[in-house]
């Protein structure tokens, strides 16, 4: 066989398996479409908090106020104990809430800082977050006021009152993610895991089915290695400047590397991931295993790259182990390069990782086409 | 002779008496999973490594020691006092001082830091003349999580440190302390997070995370035993026209055993050996789950009989099953959902069952209140009737 005739016979085995086709074109354009769903709408809509008011003055009614006045939070409700908001909030007729002590109003006149509680369900962080973060502001400004307030009593001019009710204060800003919205935290690392799962699906599918088959394919290891690259290669390649450019550009992900860096820093991804896919491939008995193996690697995969859990806080062996995997530092390199505008000097170690990875998955899919070739001679 | 092993194995036991079909492809199932390496390994040890790996993650659960770095322009006693101040943070560790702002943004940027705390020049001075300086920080929330843990850890230390400099300034003006303590903070705030009282992600994230490896399990292991079943043309061993809904229970009770006790395992470290606690009743968590199995094998057995084709049901099986995850409402809400994102929240038997865990361990809602969680996994049920009889088409 020319090698001409190797890359047909491939693409022919690629592309009338359909499995293989569901995963390696259907998936890859569906997943995109599919995955940032849930995020779709950005921000946690308004939410929904009961107030137990047991002080019924002109202070908590004000403080009511500028509470409901608050983007985050609307009161549905007032309570008149705490346990019926508790119910309330149990049966998910809110999702947090505000109490305001008895006697408020008399405290702060006397100069007894009085304390108002929030609560909140800790089941759900992001709304638990969004409750506390609302109530206090809120709360934190009426508290201001009343500092503004006291000084005047005390004479002291308002200009001068109003910057004094504190020495100095934290400015945050956010970088990279500036509406701390979740498609922009979650989607670009996804993407690049489904890139590598979807083609190690479709890689270990087709060995698979070569091994099922057990018939002679005869033709020299450069000549099938290097057709799957072809035809792998191109495929995601596509695949790769698709998910990075159309989609991102589609969801208004920010996408600050040059196409330059972006091809530079894929080439060994795509490789790595293509050579590992054949050996894994290689060593599968038939067509069904693939599937589930990649399925159940991807959790592990996902929480293990160190974006949506600090790697400070992931133990040391679990780090070393995903680091076998190209999506690893792909994902972080990406990440890197592409949100955080990082120079390509910035992204050489995992750069240099994914270089060794393309050395070790060559290697072993070598070997294991060759061990192939000797189980499916006819045995004597 | 085979009623005879079946009188032996459970002896005594009506369901055997009457339903020797269903022991036998029960029976016949087992020496199946026996035989195939890779169906044992999915029941045994596959769902094992993935929940310690899954475990062993989280298991910190609060994290520690995020690395920053801080531009320090001032070089005051005052600057140096906030310094020590951040470091004291459990959350934070300050990994480097610059001089230079670049140098700071060029660390961020390569994710050696999170974080740059930046603290201008003539800051004591300012504080001093009562001019109120900001300290900046610029936090990388590419990294959401990380970002918000950051924020948190700095506003909490900043405005203690500030409480104190205002505590000691009213404290000349006022003399008094409690008067001092209290024009610091007319009012003050107590936050309490219900149920996750220590704001753990381990319990917030892996609670979740356990029954999602579980339903990957459940769909890819059924439509895998069917598979090899009706690829090694077994499938009239098992059933016989007239004759399938018992050796589909038969054949299926294996995979449900094994599944719901890795489940009530997985239930019993979470809320026994670590110490979360649990209001509810485990007697409704163990039946929800029992029905969120069934519904999950009703689900792959579906997508196999749609054309009894394996490999094309386990890449419908993917689909359906590897994006669970973002979709359950735990991480981002169900509410905030845009409408086909919420439709699928509801089609994924694992959505409920976890609304309903969530509420036994932390709520301990009554068994009424659970009644609607319940009957919609009741509501995945009627696929196996689409899958019985799908098989005696075939047959």
């Amino acid at each position: 066989m020319s090698f001409f005739e190797v890359l047909k016979f491939e693409f022919k085995n690629i592309f009338t398996n359909i499995p293989i086709v569901l995963t390696i074109i259907g998936g890859v354009l569906l997943y995109s479409f599919f995955y940032p769903q849930p995020y779709a709408n950005e921000i946690v809509k308004t939410l929904k908090i009961s107030v137990v008011d047991l002080d019924k003055s002109e202070l908590s009614k004000k403080l009511i106020f500028s509470l409901n006045a608050t983007p985050q939070l609307n009161i549905v409700r007032q309570d008149t104990s705490p346990n019926n908001a508790k119910n309330a909030l149990i049966e998910g007729k809110v999702r947090g809430i505000v109490i305001i002590p008895a006697h408020f109003k008399r405290d702060v006149s006397l100069h007894v800082s009085p304390t108002i509680a929030i609560g909140a369900d800790a089941n759900y962080f992001l709304i638990y977050g969004s409750v506390v973060e609302g109530a206090i502001k809120s709360i934190l400004t009426q508290s201001a006021n009343i500092k503004v307030s006291n000084l005047l009593v005390k004479n002291t001019p308002l200009s001068a009152a109003k910057k004094q009710y504190t020495s100095y204060s934290l400015q945050t800003i956010n970088l990279f993610n500036p509406n701390m919205s979740y498609t922009h935290y979650v989607v670009p690392a996804v993407f690049i895991l489904i890139l590598q799962q979807t083609m190690l699906v479709g890689l270990g599918i087709l060995g698979g089915f070569y091994n099922e088959r057990k018939e002679k394919y005869d033709v020299p290891i450069w000549m099938k290695l290097s057709s799957r690259v072809l035809i792998f290669g191109t495929l995601f390649f596509t695949h790769m400047l698709f998910y990075l450019g159309f989609v991102f550009e589609f969801f208004s992900l920010p996408h600050l590397a040059s196409a330059y860096d972006i091809i530079k820093f894929g080439t060994p991804f795509l490789l790595s991931t293509i050579f590992l896919g054949t050996f894994f491939g290689g060593l599968l008995k038939n067509q069904e295993s693939a599937t589930p193996i990649v399925l159940l690697t991807s959790i592990p995969l996902i929480f293990s790259a160190g974006f949506i859990w600090p790697k400070e806080a992931i133990p040391e062996w679990i780090t070393y182990l995903s680091l076998f995997f190209p999506s690893t530092p792909a994902m972080q390199g990406f990440l890197k390069l592409n949100q955080m505008g990082a120079e390509f000097n910035g992204v050489l170690v995992q750069y240099g990782i994914l270089w060794l990875q393309v050395v070790l998955y060559l290697l072993l899919s070598i070997y294991v086409l060759k061990r192939n070739e000797y189980i499916h001679l006819p045995q004597k | 002779m085979e009623k005879l092993q079946c009188k032996e194995f459970v002896k005594g036991f009506a369901l055997c008496k009457g339903n020797s079909k269903m022991f036998r492809a029960f029976r016949l199932e087992i020496e199946e999973i026996k035989n195939s390496f890779f169906l044992f390994s999915l029941l045994t040890w596959v769902p094992l490594v993935s929940f310690i790996l899954a475990i062993s993650i989280f298991h910190q659960g609060v994290a520690r020691n995020l690395p920053i770095s801080i531009v320090d322009n001032d070089r005051s006693n005052l600057s140096r006092q906030i310094i020590m101040q951040i470091k004291a943070n459990p959350s934070l560790h300050v990994s480097q001082i610059f001089q230079d702002s670049k140098q700071a943004a060029k660390n961020i940027k390569e994710g050696q830091t999170y974080a740059t705390v930046y603290i201008p020049n003539h800051f004591e001075r300012d504080v001093l003349q009562k001019k109120q300086p900001l300290i900046s920080a610029f936090v990388n929330t590419q990294y959401l999580l990380i970002g918000k843990m950051i924020n948190s850890a700095l506003s909490t230390t900043i405005s203690q440190s500030s409480a104190k400099i205002d505590f000691v300034s009213n404290l000349k003006t006022n003399g008094q302390q409690e008067t001092a303590l209290n024009a610091t903070a007319p009012i003050k705030t107590q936050i309490t997070p219900f149920f996750n009282t220590y704001q753990n992600y381990f319990l917030f994230l892996v609670s979740a995370i356990l029954p999602t490896i579980l339903q990957i399990l459940v769909v890819v292991s059924i439509i895998l035993s069917f598979g090899k079943s009706f690829k090694e043309k077994k499938q009239n061993v098992f059933f016989k026209k007239g004759n399938i809904l018992a050796p589909l229970i038969g054949k299926t009770l294996p995979y449900t055993i094994v599944y719901f006790t890795w489940g009530v395992v997985y239930l019993l470290y979470m809320y026994g050996v670590e110490p979360w606690e649990f209001q509810g009743s485990f007697a409704l968590v163990f039946f929800a789950m029992f029905l969120m199995i069934l519904a999950y094998q009703g689900v792959g057995l579906s997508f196999f009989t749609l054309n009894f084709h394996t490999t094309r049901a386990l890449s419908l099986a993917a689909l359906y099953t590897a994006p669970a995850f973002a979709f359950l409402g735990i991480t981002f809400p169900a509410s905030s959902m845009p409408e086909f994102a919420f439709f699928w929240h509801n089609i994924l038997p694992v959505s409920h069952y976890l609304k309903l865990q969530i509420s036994q361990a932390s709520y301990g809602s009554s068994a009424l209140d659970m009644l609607p969680l319940l009957i919609n996994l009741l509501y995945f049920l009627p696929l196996w009737v689409f899958v019985y009889f799908k098989i005696w088409r075939v047959l």
